[in-house]
This record gives structure tokens, sequence and C-alpha cells, in this order.
């Protein structure tokens, strides 16, 4: 039983075709990768799962649920939580205030049980907590980002390029927390530039181009593909 | 003389306040600033004297009702006008012309529905006043004053220490990452919008029980000077609104009775151009965070 199944989903902003029926599912426990060039649609493809888009066409499931006119509230409060492109942090919100934003729809005990597992993984995030998130460096913003979003108790973490701007040595961090994450239960769903780093921590992968999947299998495999090589990991 | 006129320019400016309240929240949550805020004024005030007039008989009902009134008004406008501008994304002056238009149909639709001469008002804040010296303080003015107050925590409360006003404040960074926490933006905008027409409501009943009269070109002078003063005070950040309220009000009362009072307005929009130049964020405004 998949926790999330896309089927044929279509999107379109206007004119343009950002998605033309993309179908892939997503396992409890695994880590996926979606890799693909600029433009690919790979944040179109997480903006639909939580409802930032409208579909043109096409279902979402989670949990067997058709989830596709869910409003993005009802998916958070039902556990997708997505730690956007761009991070789009509260600037004036302080670091705490930001993680606790991220609990909007929990309750106070839930939110302070988390908030400690949040403080472990991101101890800078202790560290600055009354510092105003917008004066944070772009690396700890990316792991406000992403803790924030694990503030919501997501059982799906949707996260968009969450090395984005990261020095090679903070990436590597991102990543072995993002394994951490699934380790404490947590199912994750990734996008990434970084096709190799991101392959090596996860189960499975597609490749999106122009809209479409046009390959998936394991990471191994996906490692060891020529295709993949060529355009992803720079061989 | 100057204390006399002191006090009668906190008591009006402090319904300033509650307007510019309004023009900041509303910009705090859109950037956008709604035109129609003044007229909301002047409604509030007319409906509350036409339902205790025509229908209700009893005050306190009329100003309930009237403020459920208003309070709707100011939803019709965001949901019906302007929900769907954001919706598709409409660049933000489509949306300022919704206001106008909105600020234009409810002063012409009072006027036709009650008639554009200028009404008595009744006043129920009157019960006398005390004098010291050559100063008069009425029992409106220490009232309205109180009521300004009042709210003025009220709201204060409200957007910074309640979970609804985290929300707030939060769709006022962003509304994408607002609704990633699980906000419902919408419902927060709507609340915005009804908290703000509330606000202005009660200070345009307040206004005609003080002048004891109202008419229906009031809510395009206050609501220039009610938006002035938020921008004195730094759009945006509350404090800066209530501040920036009372000043407009001192402002134009001194400015009225030591230099000339046909030069009320123009002296409180000389002092608000100069305050500008000086401090472009206003008197309490924030230096902007970049969003990263
Ligand atoms: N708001 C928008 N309006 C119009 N077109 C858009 C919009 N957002 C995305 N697109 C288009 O949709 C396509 C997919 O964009 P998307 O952001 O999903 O790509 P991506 O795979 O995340 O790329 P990147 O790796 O650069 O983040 C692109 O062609 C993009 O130009
Ligand atoms: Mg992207």
């Amino acid at each position: 039983m998949a926790l999330l199944r896309l089927e044929h989903i279509v999107v379109n902003y206007g004119s343009i075709k950002a998605l033309k029926d993309i179908s892939f599912t997503v396992e409890e426990g695994e880590i996926v990768t979606l890799i693909g060039s600029n433009g690919a649609g790979k944040s179109t493809t997480m903006r639909a799962i939580t409802g930032l888009k409208e579909l043109a066409g096409g279902k979402i499931f989670y949990q067997e649920q058709d989830i596709s006119k869910w409003s993005t509230r009802k998916k958070v409060e039902n556990g997708i939580v997505l730690s956007p492109e761009g991070r789009q942090i509260f600037p004036r919100f302080s670091v705490l205030e930001n993680l606790r934003m991220g609990g909007y729809l929990r309750t106070k005990a839930q939110c302070e049980e988390t908030l400690e597992v949040v403080h472990q993984l991101f101890p800078i995030l202790k560290e600055r907590e009354n510092q105003p998130a917008g004066t944070l460096s772009g690396g700890e913003q990316q792991m406000l980002a992403v803790g924030r979003a694990m503030m919501g108790g997501p059982k799906l973490l949707l996260l968009d390029e969450p090395s984005l701007g990261l020095a090679p040595l903070v990436v590597k961090d991102i990543f072995s927390l993002i394994q951490k994450i699934r380790d404490l239960g947590t199912t994750v769903l990734l996008v990434e530039q970084n096709a190799r780093s991101a392959l090596k921590i996860s189960d499975r992968a597609y490749v999106l181009e122009t809209g479409k999947i046009v390959l998936s299998g394991t990471a191994e495999e996906l490692l060891r593909s020529d295709q993949v090589q060529k355009a992803y990991l720079g061989m | 003389m100057f204390l006399q006129q002191l006090i009668n320019g906190i008591t009006i400016g402090s319904t300033y306040a509650l307007v510019a309240i309004g023009y900041s929240m509303v910009f705090g949550v859109l950037e956008l600033i709604n035109f129609a805020n003044g007229s909301v004024y002047m409604l509030g005030g007319y409906l509350t004297l036409m339902l205790y007039t025509g229908l209700v008989g009893s005050f306190g009902l009329s100003f309930g009702l009237g403020l459920l009134l208003t309070a709707l008004v100011g939803y019709t406008i965001d949901r019906f006008g302007l929900r769907r501008l954001r919706e598709k994304k409409v660049p933000k002056i489509a949306g300022l012309i919704t206001t106008l238009g909105f600020s234009q149909i409810i002063e012409n639709a009072v006027r036709i529905f009650f008639g554009s001469e200028t009404k008595p008002y009744p006043n129920m804040l009157d019960f006398g006043q005390v004098t010291f010296g050559n100063v008069t303080i009425t029992s409106s003015q220490v009232i309205i004053l109180m009521i300004s107050i009042l709210l003025m925590l009220l709201t204060s409360v409200t957007v910074y220490r309640t979970k609804m006003g985290k929300a707030m404040l939060a769709v006022s960074q962003s509304q994408e990452a607002s609704q990633l926490m699980g906000i419902n933006v919408n419902g927060i905008i709507s609340l915005t919008f009804m908290i703000s027409s509330i606000l202005a409501a009660i200070a345009g009943t307040l206004v005609g029980m003080y002048y004891q009269n109202i008419d229906a070109s009031m809510g395009a002078s206050v609501g220039m000077k009610a938006l002035a003063s938020a921008v004195l005070g730094g759009v945006g950040v509350l404090p800066g609104a209530m501040v920036g309220g009372v000043l407009m009000g001192i402002f134009e009362t001194l400015g009225a009775s030591y230099i000339s009072s046909g030069y009320r307005d123009a002296i409180s929009f000389a002092i608000l151009i100069i305050v500008i130049l000086f401090k472009p964020s206003g008197l309490f405004g924030r230096k902007q965070i970049n969003k990263v």
C-alpha cells in the first residue's frame, strides 16, 4: 500500500503545460528523490501534492484516499508537509516563532515534543532561537525551513531542494539529517539538483524531463544508469 | 487654551487612530490600501443612527446591529471584490481600484437611502462635564478616549498575543508559507477586514455622537486623515497607527486654533509630508528586512 500515489497528474500555468501526465508512488518509510534539470517540473509536482497549485487532470491518493481536492490545510493536518524551494521562512519572526508556526495545527504538547527533536537535529536553531529569521545566513535559513516543516509532525515530508545554496560541508550534513529524519519514522519525498548525494541516501528515484517521468528505478540502478550519469551526475 | 485644544485634539485623534489601525492591518496583511475604510467608518455611524431612529429604538442594540452589518460589508469587500483578484494574481493596482469603487458605492448608497443632508446625532455619552480653571473636559471626551484606548489594547493583544494574531502576522510576511503551515489564509484576511470595519464603525458612531451630527461626506475626509495617520506612525505596525492617529488629531486641532481653522487639513498634511521626508518609514516604521 503506497503512502502517496500520483496518477496521471497534469498541471498548467496558463498555456504552459508544466506537468504532462505524471504518475509515481512513495511507499511508507522510503526516501524517494525526484531529479531533473531546471524547469523540468519538480517544484510544480511538490506544489501540486500540497495543494498550492490546482490540478488540471489526474488524481492524488494518500493512504489510499483521493486527496486531489483537499485544501492545503487539510493536507497539513493529515501529515503532508512541504519545506518549499527558496525556504520561505517568516523573516520578521524569530527562529523560535518560525518553528512554532510550523506546529500551527498541532497541540502545545505535540509542539514541545517535536521542538526538542528539531533542536537535537539542528542545535543552531536553539542557539539562535531569538534571532529574527530574516537575519540568519542562507544555510541557517534552510535548516530552519526543514525544522519548521518537521514541526508540522509530517508523515510525509516533502523537501524541495534543501541543499540549495549551502556550502559543500553543510550539504553533507543536510543529507545525513534527512536520513535521520527518515529513521525517526518520516517518509521523505526529496527534490534535488545534487543528484549524486540525493541518490546515495534514497531508496528509489524518478527522473523528470519537461513535465514527464522519463526514468525510474532504485537509487543504485539510477546511479549506474548511463543516461543519468551523463545528464545529472556530470560524468 | 493650549491644554483645552490638546484635550480636544487627543479626543478626535483617538478616533482617527481606530480608523488608522484598519488601514494599517489591511495593508500589513495584503499590501493594499483599503480605500473603502473611510466609507465604512461613515456607514457605521449611519447604520447605528438609522437603526436607532427607524427600527429598533434601543441605542445599544442598534449599535450592535450596526457593527455586525459593517463587519459584513468589510467581509463582502474582500470576499467578493478582492479574493478573486488574489487568486488570479492580478497586479495590486486592480485591488486598489476595487476598494475605491466600494468606497464610492457605499457613499452613494448612503446618500440614496438615508439622504445627503447632515443629520442630527444623539449623544448618548453626555453625562455632564468638569471644569478646571479654563479647561473643560466633557464626559463624551473621557468616554471616547477610554473606549478608544480599550479597543487599541484589545486589538494589540489580539494581534500580538493570540494564535489568530500570529497567523495574521504570518500572512503579512508570506501568504504561501502561511498556507503551508496550515493557516486558512483567506479566513485570516476576511477576519482582518471585519476587525478593521468594526473599529471604523465604532469610531464613526463615536464621532457622530461627539459632534452630534453626521453626513455622508465625513468618510472621505476622515479616511484621508486616518490613512495619513497610519503612514505617519509607520504602516503595518499597530502602535504606529495609534500614535499617528492621536498626533494627527492634536496637530489639526492646534493648527486650527493657533493658525486658522481654514488650514486645519493643510497643516496636518504638511506635517505628514515633512515627517515622511525625514523618516520615510514613519515614526515607528520598521526598516525592511529583505526576504532572502
Ligand atoms: N508561476 C508560474 N507561472 C508560469 N510558469 C511557471 C510558473 N511556475 C513554474 N512555471 C513553469 O513550469 C515549468 C516547471 O517549473 P518548476 O518550477 O516546476 O521546475 P523545477 O523542476 O522545479 O525547476 P528548478 O530545478 O529550476 O527549480 C517551468 O517551465 C516553469 O517556467
Ligand atoms: Mg524547483
